[in-house]
């Protein structure tokens, strides 16, 4: 028998346990095989943090594209916090450079981006908060693109919403190739005195591969853009059928509401009623 | 280590439904470097198959029985009260075996006797595949009912467990107890209900029918209290956490998201050439270089107000709502007003896009005024929002 590679072990853990910890979970995890920390804290989403930018004043989201050691990127100043020991330089026209900051072109399509994705966020969620964080490739850039609504607070009923986009836009000759992983963390409570606590909990992950042409970096931004809105339209209406859907029909395969001999019976006299007329 | 022993309970003990073997199986291959610290689970492994009622089937039987803490005789040893059985359990394995006589005898024992009957009846009337037990417990003072639905599809990525137990007081008539729903669901994610609802009633008459006639009750009710649950949470936060579209009712244009653009009169000012044409209407900035020739009034008029505020000029000439469908098409983004800026005209409020007239049937170029219409809003809005922050 093959060894199986313990990487491998503690994702097929992860969707196991309870999704609500995924976070405690994988600190466990972490401590109990330190050398799968890295590939851990860059394959596993977790519900997303939330800063406030010290120059704008404006929230912003951490995740591990816009960390660097213990600090994060704002995208609305392009300045990490706390402030990194050797301070950055700008990545110049074409390189990024080696503390994590995109190149002066791609940094335009981060602003151009975070602001489309603004629009994007107040459409669609009506409150929240998105970033959005690219970097250059060898031969392309790559990017996510984050968006974060809690359900208002004092409602018999708590919610979180947690996107989580990750893309490549590969220059290829006549095209662009766009690869897209989109994780969408749900987690949905309710607590009063007839219902007890009922707690909805999960993540769900979609992938996608495109080729588009791309002329222009509007035209990436908005080809992004376009990914991002049908990605999400997709994934919530499978989150839909899987949490209200699925779940409220395996609660109905364990425990009938209905007296089962009963619909036994129904059932029987409808074969009955069918079968006189077709004799 | 025992942080380490600590971590990999807590995994069994999170376990899904019908999963324990999964976990396990992913704990050895983590712990591969300490193979003794799975041989140290046997506590956990206890703990989980008496907290979740795992079922066994007894050597030589077809009926699942019951593993709690309240059929337990000790030593690994638990008893079944419908096959007049005891059993050795090995909590590793989930096997059984070693049958012997156990015949049910003490105070509660008529009680237990007549409730397993009454609630064999009730479990058949509405679980299609569960199993279920009485024991009395509590130094044979009270009775513990147990019901236990599983159902598992790892083919399709789903597993299921129902769990009720109750505790009956004879003398008080008390019934308390609680329901809990697990269902885990994995297909490219992980998503799970957990349920817990703590039950409390009475028992008037003191026989096996009036207990399960009070279990039925309560758990019939809690069932449907369970589905309006779920219309309530997806009609409640999740709704109200993402739209399906927005208001619209359209999708984004991202185009005209991303070509958007806040002017300042001075910027506006330098488009006033027949080859770069912007005007200004109420407070919305048009590119209407392309429009020029087109333009049924002339395009002297356009360029009488290039690189300036038009409403005035527009409003006068009282241009219909089709005209005003066509300029949304020109559409660059919004002016930034500054101090010293010529002020809005009053007439500003008589323009009302003709949403009010919406039905069945209108085109998309309506729409797209209507949504250009409310990224104006927004943006009006943030401006506004700004000014005052920048003023407190």
């Amino acid at each position: 028998m093959a060894a199986v590679d313990p990487f491998d072990s503690a994702l097929d853990l992860l969707r196991r346990l309870n999704p609500k910890h995924t976070s405690e979970h994988l600190n466990a995890l972490i401590t109990l095989a330190p050398e799968l920390t890295e590939d851990l804290l860059s394959s596993v989403d977790q519900p997303l943090a939330v800063r406030r930018c010290r120059q704008s004043g404006r929230d912003y989201l951490l995740c591990d594209y816009n960390r660097d050691g213990d600090s994060y990127r704002s995208p609305w100043s392009n300045e990490f916090d706390p402030p990194l020991q050797d301070a950055p330089v700008s990545g110049g026209e074409e390189q990024s450079n080696a503390a994590g900051l995109p190149s002066e072109k791609v940094r335009r399509m981060e602003v151009k981006a975070n602001e489309a994705f603004d629009v994007y966020r107040e459409l669609y969620y009506e409150g929240g908060v998105s970033s959005v964080y690219f970097w250059n490739l060898d031969d392309g850039f790559a990017g996510v693109v984050l968006l974060k609504k809690v359900a208002t607070p004092g409602t018999s009923s708590e919610g979180t919403w947690d996107s989580i986009h990750v893309f490549e836009a590969i220059d290829r000759a006549r095209f662009t190739q766009y690869n897209l992983t989109s994780t969408v963390i749900l987690s949905l409570a309710t607590d009063n005195s007839s219902l007890g606590e009922m707690d909805l909990s999960g993540n769900m992950t979609r992938q996608i591969e495109i080729e588009l042409p791309a002329e222009s970096d509007e035209q990436q931004i908005a080809n992004i853009g376009k990914l991002v809105e049908d990605m999400e339209l997709k994934m919530r209406n499978l989150l839909q059928e899987v949490y209200f859907g699925k779940a409220k029909d395996v609660v109905g395969d364990l425990r009938s509401v209905g007296s089962l001999s009963e619909s036994a019976r129904e059932r029987e006299a409808q074969r009955d009623l069918i079968g006189s007329m077709r004799r | 280590m025992a942080s380490s022993l600590a971590t990999i309970e807590s995994f069994v003990e999170g376990a899904p439904p019908g999963e324990l073997s999964d976990v396990i199986n992913d704990i050895k291959t983590l712990t591969v470097n300490e193979p003794e610290l799975v041989s140290e689970l046997g506590p956990a492994f206890e703990k989980y198959n008496e907290e979740q009622f795992v079922t066994v089937k007894l050597p030589g039987s077809s009926q699942q029985v019951v593993i709690s803490s309240h059929n337990s005789l000790g030593d690994g040893r638990y008893f079944d009260v419908e096959s007049s059985s005891s059993f050795a359990f090995d909590h590793a394995t989930q096997k059984a075996s070693e049958v012997q006589s156990h015949v049910l005898d003490g105070a509660q024992a008529d009680l237990v006797k007549s409730t397993l009957k009454s609630l064999s009846t009730y479990v058949q009337e509405h679980y299609p595949s569960a199993s279920y037990g009485v024991y009395p417990t509590e130094n044979d003072t009270k009775i513990a009912v147990i019901i236990v639905a599983n159902k598992y599809s790892p083919n399709n990525y789903w597993n299921g467990r129902w769990r009720s137990l109750y505790i009956f007081d004879p003398p008080s008539g008390v019934l308390d107890g609680s329901i809990k729903v697990d269902v885990h669901y994995y297909e490219d994610g992980n998503v799970r209900l957990l349920t817990n609802k703590p039950i409390s009633g009475y028992v008037s008459s003191d026989t096996g029918a009036g207990i399960c006639k009070e279990i039925a009750a309560g758990e019939k009710k809690y069932q449907e209290e369970l589905n309006r649950g779920f219309t309530s949470l997806s009609e409640g936060a999740f709704k109200s956490l993402r739209r399906q579209l927005p208001v619209t009712r359209q999708k984004i244009e991202w185009d005209r998201v991303i070509s958007y653009r806040e002017f300042t009169y001075q910027d506006v000012a330098e488009h006033n050439t027949k080859k770069d044409l912007f005007l200004v209407i109420h407070d919305k900035v048009y590119d209407s270089t392309k429009f020029i020739d087109e333009h049924p009034g002339g395009e002297e008029v356009l360029l009488d107000v290039g690189g300036q505020d038009a409403t005035e000029a527009f409003e006068d000439v009282g241009h219909s709502d089709e005209a005003r469908e066509t300029l949304e098409k020109y559409y660059v983004g919004n002016v930034k007003r500054q101090p010293g800026d010529p002020t809005p005209k009053a007439t500003a409020s008589a323009v009302a896009p003709p949403a009010d007239t919406s039905g069945a049937g209108m085109g998309t170029a309506l729409y797209a005024f209507v949504f250009i219409g409310g990224l104006a809003a927004y943006f009006g809005y943030q401006y506004l929002q700004q000014n005052q922050e920048a003023s407190a």
